[in-house]
Parts: structure tokens; C-alpha cells; sequence
């Protein structure tokens, strides 16, 4: 580069929203110091102690904080008395993730987000930076990427279409449109009413507006009844509301080797997955998901969080699809992938009797230990009926098992009541372990995982395979990983 | 015997478990002998029930000591590892039996670490770290010094290109 890159400062608003976000963390305290003063000045110092030193700090750390671009590379320089200038190679960079929330949107700003392959927090928070400065970002980004175009030519699209290879200024493609009838159908499936009930109740809860209940009243279950219902009903509608809402807009394109994400009504997300990041894509289905014919698709990129759930909500690329659209969807997506070319093979049949002799013995024990409060045939009677619906539950469960092997995809699939069907292309494979554990050799069976560096909520876990199948397995997977370059 | 070019941990390595196993027991008895016996203090109890609880301390602190010393055997006659061209595969587990193979391609870097006792022994612990995420990173414990450094020369990237 000709021109010396030189550094840029944040947005002067940065100072508004960093006091903003301070203001928050300080908000109950507030809120709590004026329900407990007895004068009002004892509030404002409060507030004058508390406020005063985080707007220096704010217009400190504002005047601190510069980022530049480097010919290959990201350099933001943070920090008064401890300096820190952090490096981010291009090459490196997962994602660029932008959120503007009501207020951003309003005054023509927008918290950026961009992340590597380490997991937990991003790299580089730059809140908040000027609009149009996400676009020359993304550009810069983008371009400073020598590998790129390289990616962007291994990867043929479904269609087949010149567009790909061309790099940079490739054409966007929409790969998905959801309008508010399915995002409100999403929101039913998922139900997401009942946290926000639990939330308001437990508000009321410490506001105090329960304890002015005198207890139970026995006379008022007509009430109590009707409050019940009143939540079934309104719990679906909230779950409805908020997913329109929170979703709204929701778009899915591919634009070269990125895919671009956007969603949001009040809170504007937009958000790039590179496509050679994808470590595994996922379909969720719920029981309302198989009643409507619907699915949820999720991508794991690295640096998901190994608990199991991810950082951000940027990974699901498509909260609902119809079953009709999603071979193609995930086609776009991982081109290796055809979900019409998997072969299921089912694990072990044996695995049933194990499970079924395990629920036996726990029914038989419940049964047992609730003997000398229920009476023998009552006692007996929960046995039975436990041991009913644990036998058939396990019958239903090993069903659902399967995996699928073909010579670029590993797949594994899951659960009666939630499905999940997770496919990780054979190149992100990272380690193959194979476990026994003594119930196992007693059948001659065996467990075989894969770890990905995204392994998120359902990863490959394949339990009651037969001991010769897991080790072939075992020996070949690991064959093919060893047999190729595993690229970020 | 072990299968095709398979290797054993370093033997000596048996013993720093056992050291560290006795450690960890005495620890374990110190500590229960302070609760058990401040509990006792507290409700001032027989001659007799004391009687019984510092048997039953002996008694528990002993197997205790005695399962540690001779679990390292045990653990020690099922562990083995393998290095080809394929990449690294790690045998071990007396009741939990695994198999964890690391792909030669999937190494990010490696470590070669040694704790006090092992130093004492001329031992090291091998650790392989990879982009995986429950394998982030894989410990080869019970390796002699010489042998883990070798190891590690080997695991490094060969062609010396950036594979990220």
C-alpha cells in the first residue's frame, strides 16, 4: 500500500454509548438508593460518585482507542496507562458482526464485532464506529484476504453459477426470505413465551407484588385455573410477538465464499460467516417442526463455546425452513453435504435390549423405593408404568439413531421427541476417539466421537455401535482427516 | 502383548503415580482427621466412638493408599501410543477403555511439560493441542524426556507451511 495507513478513532459517540452502557450497570442500584433514601440529594450523589468518574473514563477510553488498516492486517490500539495494540491478520478473521439497536439506528451507528477462531469473547469490539465505516471494514477485510478468491473457486456453487469465482465484487445470492407468517411460526415452535412469563414473575416476585397474596387461597382454584390458562395462551402469542419482532427481516445470502446474515426489527443484526469456516451444519427438529413439515438450521463455526451454547445467535441460518427447501439450503451452504445422498445406517440393534434392561432395573428400583409410601399395588403400579414408557421411549430412541458415512461428509442423527441431524464435512474433522465403557465390552460395543473445532449443542457421538464397526470407523476417519489440510 | 508398533509408557512412570497417589492420600487422611476430629471434639464423644472413628480413619486411609499405590499398575499395563505417519493414537483406560487418535494435519502446536516429581524421574508429559474443542488439547503423560521431545520434533508441521 502506497498511503501510510493511518488511525482512525471510533465515533465521537462512543462516550454517549459507553456512558449509556454504565448507566445500565447502575440503573438498580439507583433505582434501589431511591426507594431506600428518605431525601432526594442523596440519590444525585449517588449518582454524581458513580457517573462522574465513568464519563472520564469514557472520553479517556474514547480518546485512546484507535484502529487501522494494515495492508494485511487489523491493528486497534486500546488503553491510557496499559497500551495494548492488537493485531488481526485478515487472513484470520471468522467474522465481522455488526448490531445496531434502536438508538444505534438512530443516530447512524453500529457496534462492530469481529472474531477469529479462539473462542469466548471477540477480538475486537469496536463500539461504535460511524455506518459507513462497516462497509469500508468489510472491504478492507474482505480483500486483504489473498486466500479468498483461491476458496472461492474450490467451492463450485449448486447451480453452478461464474459468480463464484469471481472475487472481489461477487454477485449476492438470496438463499433464504422468511416473512412474519413463518418467523411468527417460528416463534410458536420454539416458545420462547414461557422464559419471558418467568422473567415477569420472578419481577414480581422481588417487587414485592406477590407477598400482598395472603397465602393460597383455597376457594379462589377458578382463578388460579383461569391464570394457568391465560399463560398457555399467552405464553404461544409472546413467543409469536418476540420472534416477528426479533427476527424480523430475516434474510440469508451468499455473496462469494460469505455468507451474510440479517435479521432484526428493533435491534439490526448483520452478520458474516465465511463458508470455508463452516465446522458443522445442524437441522433441528422439534415435534412441531415435524407437525408443520419445518426445520431450524444452524451452522458451528470455530470458537464456539464448548459448553454447548454459543456465544452469539449468529449461527442460525435459517430459524425455520420448509422440508421442501432444505436440501437446497444446505447445499448452498456446504456443497458436500447432500442430504439425499446419505445412507443411514442404523447402530447396533442390541443397544435397545441395554437400554431396556436398564430402564427395567430403574422402574423395578422406583417401584421398590416408593413401596412404603404408596402401598404394594400402587407401588407396583408406578413400576409398570415407568417401566412402560422408559421401555418404549428406548425403543424410540435407538431408532432414532443413525449415522451416515460418505467420502466427503460424516453425519450423525439423534432423537425421538427433538431430532437432530448434524453433518461435518471430513476436512474439519480434528480428533476421532473411540470409548468403551465396561457395559460396552460386555455387548462388544463401542462409542465413536468427532470433535470439530465448533462442536456446539449435538456433536458426532455415535453410542451402541458393534466393536468392529466403531473401529473401522475409528481407523478410516482418522485416515481421511490425516489425508487433508484442515484450513480454518 | 501390545498390537503393531505400539509403545509403552516409560515404567518409571508408574512410580511418580505412586508417589503422587501417596500424596494425595495423605492429604486426604490430614483433612479428614482435622473434620473428623474437631467433629468429635465439638460433641465430646466416647472413649468408645472415638475408639471406633480413629480405627475406621486408619482403616479408610489405608485402603485409600493401598488403591493408589496399585492403580498405577493397572492404568500403566493398559496405556500405550503409537506414532506414524497418520498421526498420533493414544490407548489407555483399565475400566473406561478410549482410543484418541490426532491427526497428523490437525496439530496447532505442542508442549512439553514436567511437573516436580516427574522432573525428580526424568519424565515429561507430552501435550498436543488441536482446533477441536472437548480435544482442544491431548496429554501424553509418563514419557521419558528424550522420547517426549522426539515426539514433539515430529509432530511439528513438516512442511513447515502455514496450514491455517
Amino acid at each position: 500500500m502506497a498511503v501510510m495507513p493511518s488511525n482512525q478513532r471510533f465515533h465521537p459517540l462512543t462516550v454517549l454509548f459507553a456512558l449509556g452502557g454504565e448507566l445500565r450497570n447502575f440503573l438498580l442500584p439507583a433505582v434501589f438508593a431511591t426507594m431506600t433514601a428518605s431525601r432526594g440529594n442523596s440519590v444525585e450523589r449517588f449518582l454524581l460518585v458513580f457517573l462522574v468518574p465513568g464519563a472520564i473514563a469514557a472520553v479517556a477510553r474514547y480518546l485512546s482507542s484507535t484502529y487501522r488498516y494494515d495492508p494485511t492486517e487489523l491493528v486497534v490500539r486500546t488503553g491510557i496507562i496499559f497500551r495494548n495494540e492488537r493485531h488481526i491478520p485478515y487472513a484470520r478473521i471468522q467474522s465481522v458482526d455488526a448490531v445496531q439497536n434502536v438508538l444505534h439506528r438512530w443516530f447512524g451507528v453500529v457496534d462492530v464485532k469481529v472474531q477469529t477462531g479462539t473462542g469466548g469473547e471477540a477480538e475486537a469490539t469496536l463500539s461504535v464506529l460511524p455506518f459507513s465505516a462497516l462497509d469500508e471494514m468489510r472491504q478492507r477485510v474482505f480483500e486483504g484476504r489473498p486466500s479468498e478468491s483461491g476458496a472461492a473457486v474450490l467451492t463450485p456453487s449448486a447451480d453452478g453459477s461464474a459468480a463464484e469465482v469471481i472475487w472481489p465484487a461477487p454477485e449476492a445470492r438470496t438463499l433464504l426470505h422468511l416473512p412474519s407468517r413463518e418467523l411468527a411460526l417460528a416463534g410458536l415452535l420454539d416458545n420462547r413465551g414461557w422464559v419471558v412469563i418467568g422473567a415477569a414473575s420472578g419481577l414480581l416476585f422481588e417487587s414485592g407484588v406477590i407477598d400482598r397474596f395472603d397465602g393460597w387461597d383455597s376457594t379462589a382454584w377458578s382463578l388460579y385455573a383461569t391464570v394457568l390458562v391465560g399463560l398457555f395462551v399467552i405464553a404461544p402469542v409472546l413467543s409469536m410477538l418476540w420472534a416477528t419482532v426479533r427476527l424480523h427481516g430475516f434474510s440469508l445470502t451468499r455473496r462469494g465464499g460469505d455468507l451474510l446474515v440479517e435479521y432484526g426489527a428493533l435491534t439490526r443484526v448483520t452478520a458474516t460467516i465465511p463458508l470455508r469456516r463452516v465446522q458443522a451444519i445442524k437441522i433441528l427438529r422439534g415435534p412441531g417442526h415435524l407437525w408443520t413439515g419445518r426445520a431450524s438450521v444452524r451452522v458451528e463455526t470455530a470458537g464456539g463455546s464448548p459448553t454447548g451454547r454459543s456465544a452469539t445467535e449468529r449461527e442460525w441460518i435459517a430459524p425455520i425452513i420448509t422440508m421442501a427447501d432444505l436440501p437446497a439450503l444446505v447445499a448452498s451452504v456446504l456443497p458436500e453435504a447432500d442430504l439425499s445422498a446419505l445412507e443411514w445406517h442404523p447402530v447396533d440393534p442390541r443397544g435397545f435390549r441395554r437400554r431396556r434392561n436398564r430402564a427395567l432395573i430403574w422402574a423395578a428400583v422406583m417401584g421398590g423405593a416408593t413401596a412404603p409410601w404408596l402401598g404394594g399395588p400402587w407401588a407396583a403400579g408406578v413400576g409398570l408404568l415407568l417401566a412402560l414408557w422408559w421401555v418404549l421411549s428406548a425403543r424410540l430412541y435407538v431408532r432414532s439413531l443413525g449415522w451416515a458415512r460418505t467420502d466427503r461428509v460424516m453425519a450423525f442423527r439423534s432423537g425421538w421427541i427433538r431430532r437432530a441431524v448434524t453433518v461435518v464435512p471430513l476436512d474439519k474433522i480434528q480428533v476421532v476417539d473411540l470409548e468403551e465403557s465396561p457395559f460396552d465390552r460386555r455387548w462388544s460395543m463401542a462409542c465413536l466421537r468427532v470433535d470439530t473445532a465448533g462442536a456446539g449443542a449435538h456433536r458426532i457421538d455415535i453410542p451402541y455401535l458393534s466393536r468392529p464397526i466403531a473401529e473401522g470407523m475409528r481407523v478410516a476417519l482418522a485416515r481421511e482427516a490425516a489425508g487433508t489440510t484442515f484450513r480454518w | 502383548m501390545l498390537p503393531d508398533g505400539f509403545e509403552r509408557l516409560d515404567p518409571r512412570y508408574v512410580h511418580v503415580q505412586q508417589i503422587a497417589g501417596l500424596i494425595t492420600a495423605g492429604i486426604v487422611a490430614a483433612v479428614a482427621l482435622l473434620g473428623l476430629g474437631s467433629l468429635g471434639l465439638a460433641a465430646g464423644v466416647s472413649w468408645m466412638v472415638a475408639g471406633f472413628g480413629v480405627g475406621a480413619w486408619l482403616a479408610g486411609s489405608a485402603l485409600l493408599a493401598w488403591w493408589l499405590w496399585i492403580w498405577p499398575r493397572r492404568a500403566y499395563a493398559h496405556a500405550s501410543y503409537r506414532l506414524d505417519p497418520e498421526g498420533l493414537e493414544i490407548r489407555r483406560g483399565v475400566v473406561w477403555r478410549r482410543v484418541i487418535n490426532v491427526p497428523h494435519t490437525r496439530v496447532q502446536h505442542t508442549d512439553v511439560s514436567q511437573g516436580p516429581i516427574e522432573r525428580s524421574h526424568g519424565l515429561s508429559t507430552l501435550i498436543v493441542h488441536t482446533a477441536g474443542t472437548e480435544h482442544a488439547q491431548v496429554a501424553l503423560p509418563g514419557l521419558s524426556r528424550e522420547v517426549a521431545l522426539a515426539l514433539r520434533d515430529q509432530l511439528l508441521p513438516r512442511d513447515g507451511r502455514d496450514a491455517v
